[in-house]
């Protein structure tokens, strides 16, 4: 018997089970790039005061120092260093959120190679 | 019911495509499955010598003298163990049927955090497990370590893929190991006395015999290649193939260089790979998002999603004696993000310090092995008593580094996928049979032991004078010195010297009879080796007159190290055949007698003096940043009295003598608050270099009160 209360208790269970389902299609990675968290401009290269603790922790375990301890091999050859846009005074890593100075180093360094 | 099995089937129809990702990345294949996939150049084949359950993880693997096969397992990569918790171990592989294959596995040492290579030495095994170099050894016989000492601790010990590994015995008697320029500060348990070394910047050495140990030029990653007269070449993620040109003995005599790099990449070829398997998933999607990163930025510069080297690792020196002679000498490297063997023939020439990496004629569309199989991963290589080359294949689904791939990306990839699996493979002749090598040089007499060194099978040679090294046996000099005057083979007469000097057996006589050998190679060390004998400075001399480019920069090195009043003279002869390469330039510089207004003078008055090719302004400029940095007053007067001289004159070598001087004094160490105050504000007026300029410096000079 097909009642109003049925068809809406059909509708609910279906979209509870869509709902399920984009849960599921989300969690599988949806290939979006995250929106990115508006980071506080810093003052200075060394200004953490905008980035969270677990981004904080993260740099310091990929060993990341304000002055490169190899000779010739810095943060601003590294492929995975972003020179800092209009209007903004440094750069920035593929690998953890904040300021980065152009002369730094982290363990995870990888040389910009030609062409690049 | 009807409808709510209708709403379950949309709903996992939903949930299937939606799920797609779960086909993103294909499953393992057996290891039969996985050695069929496996394609390798004509000429040879490819066999499974061990696979799990025998070996999982592989990342090293070493023969010792008595051809025992010993493998790293580094199963905890890419976190990081809890202590007491580590699945990385030693195991050793036994073939005991002779098949080839291992059908036995023993764990010789467990709980390993974090180890990646191994080296034979005493009875046992060094091991380095960041932050430390472990010396285990079964005292037994039961193929299980039953002692553990920490020889060397205070390495970093924070990323598994940059830490102390790469163990290689040097003909050099030096132990040679990659530090990837990691900071640390080493302590080393026999000289408890000794302030930490730090090791920020450098690879590291040591000699165990003597008590020594030091920095050593790097960085190097996972993979160090020692040809046979100990040139060294690393590998680093996306540069397969680099060179190390100057020790760091001689790029940190002074300290006012104004760069100490001496690292070369020596690939003639684009960074290239012919890469077979599919891109991962992940790895598009993150490299397109960088790309989008970097156009936002504006930057020209793209990232490769494939076929470009990231995932080098391994550079292995193939010198045995199973494969055709052709490969004798070539590098082997795995590029791991590729699943893929690339092979490098290694070409000198008499005009370059550094050899040439060059793909070999039927590699330049292909590798020289490749698999489809994603899983293939081909970390390191090893040559044994056989003579084979061994792959050793990490085999697992992912090897990346986790942190740098985004989270929404890695939610469904499992890093450990794999960590129940392991295989190794040996290379051969195609129309070839196993042979198997028995070795048990244990019990082999020492004078047996010094035949070996012109085995066809270098890791006969190299066992030998590891041996010798550590048994002392000084009964078998005169066989060692027999060896060394009357070997054909360049290879052997190099052993012989080094284990001579590792029995305190050398003198000056017969490091001058090594400065006349017929071989460059075995030259460049006697010009090493005598830089302990003053008496032998004229024979060093002598040898900058027609030495090839890579002898005269061993020389010019060397020279360096003796304080007489014909060493400048020598290094401008030096900078006259060879001052065209900065790493000639480099040599001269990193001595105290190339290095000071007085070397300038004297190119000044050579032939050089308006070559802009053998004197280019580079080496000016690095010249007076020298002189600047050392702050010697002195020394500072007689550099600006040369300001006027017609060579400095020419071509701009003023402006850049000014530059570098000022450049080098503002960064002394020595300077003190008000003078370097002074010479910044001048440093600010050398976009416009004038008489003004030259005026103003030398009252800066005349100024200073030391």
């Amino acid at each position: 018997m097909n009642t109003r209360r049925h068809f809406i208790k059909n509708a609910m269970s279906l979209g509870g089970l869509l709902l399920g389902g984009a849960f599921i299609f989300s969690g599988c990675g949806d290939g979006q790039k995250p929106a990115a968290t508006k980071d506080k401009k810093p003052t200075s290269c060394s200004d953490l005061s905008g980035i969270s603790a677990e981004e904080k922790d993260k740099r310091k375990k990929l060993g990341y120092v304000e002055k490169s301890p190899i000779p010739d091999s810095k943060c601003g050859n590294c492929k995975l260093y972003l020179p800092p846009g209009k209007d903004e005074h440094c750069g920035s890593c593929s690998l953890f959120k904040g300021p980065i100075e152009v002369e730094g180093y982290c363990t995870y360094y990888a040389p910009l190679t030609e062409g690049e | 019911m009807r409808n709510t099995f209708t709403l379950l089937f949309a709903a996992l129809l939903i949930t299937l495509v939606g799920c797609k990702n779960k086909e993103k990345y294909p499953g393992p294949l057996t290891p039969e499955k996985a050695l069929e996939s496996i394609q390798v150049i004509e000429g040879l084949k490819v066999e499974l010598f061990a696979a799990e359950p025998l070996v999982t993880d592989p990342v090293s693997m070493e023969f010792d003298e008595d051809g025992n096969c010993y493998v790293v397992v580094m199963s905890d990569y890419p976190n990081k163990p809890e202590p007491g918790k580590e699945k990385g171990h030693i195991r050793v592989l036994r073939d005991t049927d002779g098949d080839g294959k291992a059908d036995t596995s023993i764990v010789f040492a467990g709980k390993l955090s974090e180890g990646t290579s191994i080296l034979p030495w005493k009875g046992g095994l060094l091991v380095t497990a960041a932050p430390e170099i472990l010396y285990m050894k079964d005292t037994t016989g039961d193929f299980v370590a039953d002692t553990r000492e920490v020889l060397f601790s205070g390495f970093f010990k924070d990323n598994p893929e940059t830490q102390i590994t790469n163990l290689r015995f040097g003909v050099d008697n030096w132990i040679y190991a990659n530090n990837r320029g990691q900071d640390g500060n080493v302590t080393y348990k026999e000289k408890p006395g000794t302030p930490p070394l730090s090791v920020k910047g450098a690879d590291f050495r040591f000699r165990l015999d003597r008590g020594l140990f030091e920095l050593e030029t790097g960085p190097g990653q996972f993979g160090q290649a020692l040809d046979d007269y100990r040139n060294r070449f690393v590998t680093e993620n996306s540069i397969h193939i680099q060179q190390i040109l100057i020790p760091w003995r001689y790029t940190h005599r002074h300290a006012f260089l104004p760069s100490t790099r001496s690292i070369k990449n020596i690939s003639d070829h684009e960074p290239i790979m012919f890469q077979e398997s599919a891109t991962p998933w992940w790895r598009a999607e993150r490299t397109k998002r960088r790309n989008q990163e970097f156009q936002e930025k504006k930057l020209k510069r793209v990232e490769y999603e494939r076929d470009h080297f990231t995932g080098a690792s391994g550079g292995t020196f193939y010198n045995g004696d199973a494969l055709p002679k052709q490969f004798y000498g070539n590098i082997f490297t795995g590029e791991v993000a590729g699943n893929l063997v690339h092979r490098d023939i290694l070409t000198s020439s008499p005009d370059s310090v550094y050899f040439i990496a060059k793909r070999p004629a039927e590699e330049v569309k292909r590798e020289f092995i490749y698999s489809k199989d994603n899983w293939f991963r081909p970390v390191n290589f090893s040559v044994g008593p056989d003579g084979y080359l061994y792959v050793l294949d990490y085999y697992r689904q992912h090897i990346e580094t986790p942190v740098s791939i985004p989270d929404d990306l890695k939610a469904d990839m499992d890093f450990y996928a794999g960590s129940d699996k392991g295989r190794i493979y040996r290379v051969m002749p195609a129309g070839g049979t196993y042979k198997k090598a028995t070795p048990v040089l244990s019990k082999a007499s020492s004078d047996s032991l010094v035949q070996l060194f012109s085995h066809p099978n270098q890791w006969y040679a190299s066992q030998a004078h590891r041996l010798l090294v550590e048994r002392q046996d000084k009964t078998v000099i005169p066989a060692l010195q027999k060896v060394f005057r009357e070997s054909a083979d360049p290879r052997a007469r190099l052993h012989a010297l080094y284990v001579l000097e590792a029995y305190d057996a050398l003198n000056a006589g017969i490091v001058k009879e090594a400065l006349a050998d017929s071989s460059n190679d075995v030259k460049e060390h006697a010009v090493i080796l005598a830089e302990n004998y003053t008496a032998l400075l004229p024979e060093l001399l002598a040898l900058v007159k027609d030495a090839p480019a890579k002898l005269a920069l061993q020389v010019a090195l060397s020279l360096g190290q003796f304080n007489a009043p014909q060493v400048t003279p020598a290094l401008v002869q030096v900078m006259e055949r060879f001052g065209y390469d900065r790493t000639i330039q480099m040599a001269v510089l990193s001595s105290n007698a190339g290095s000071t207004p007085a070397t300038l003078d004297a190119l000044f008055k050579s032939s050089l003096a308006s070559d802009s090719t053998k004197l280019p302004n580079v080496f000016v400029h690095d010249c007076s940043y020298v002189i600047g940095n050392r702050n010697n007053k002195a020394q500072l007067q007689q550099f600006v009295s040369l300001l006027e001289q017609p060579a400095m004159v020419f071509n701009k070598r003023q402006a850049n003598a000014i530059k570098g001087l000022v450049n080098g004094w503002e960064k002394s160490t020595t300077i003190d608050a008000d003078l370097k105050t002074k010479v910044t504000a001048l440093k600010g007026k050398l976009k416009k270099i004038n008489g003004e300029t030259i005026t103003q410096l030398k009252e800066l000079v005349a100024s200073t009160k030391y």
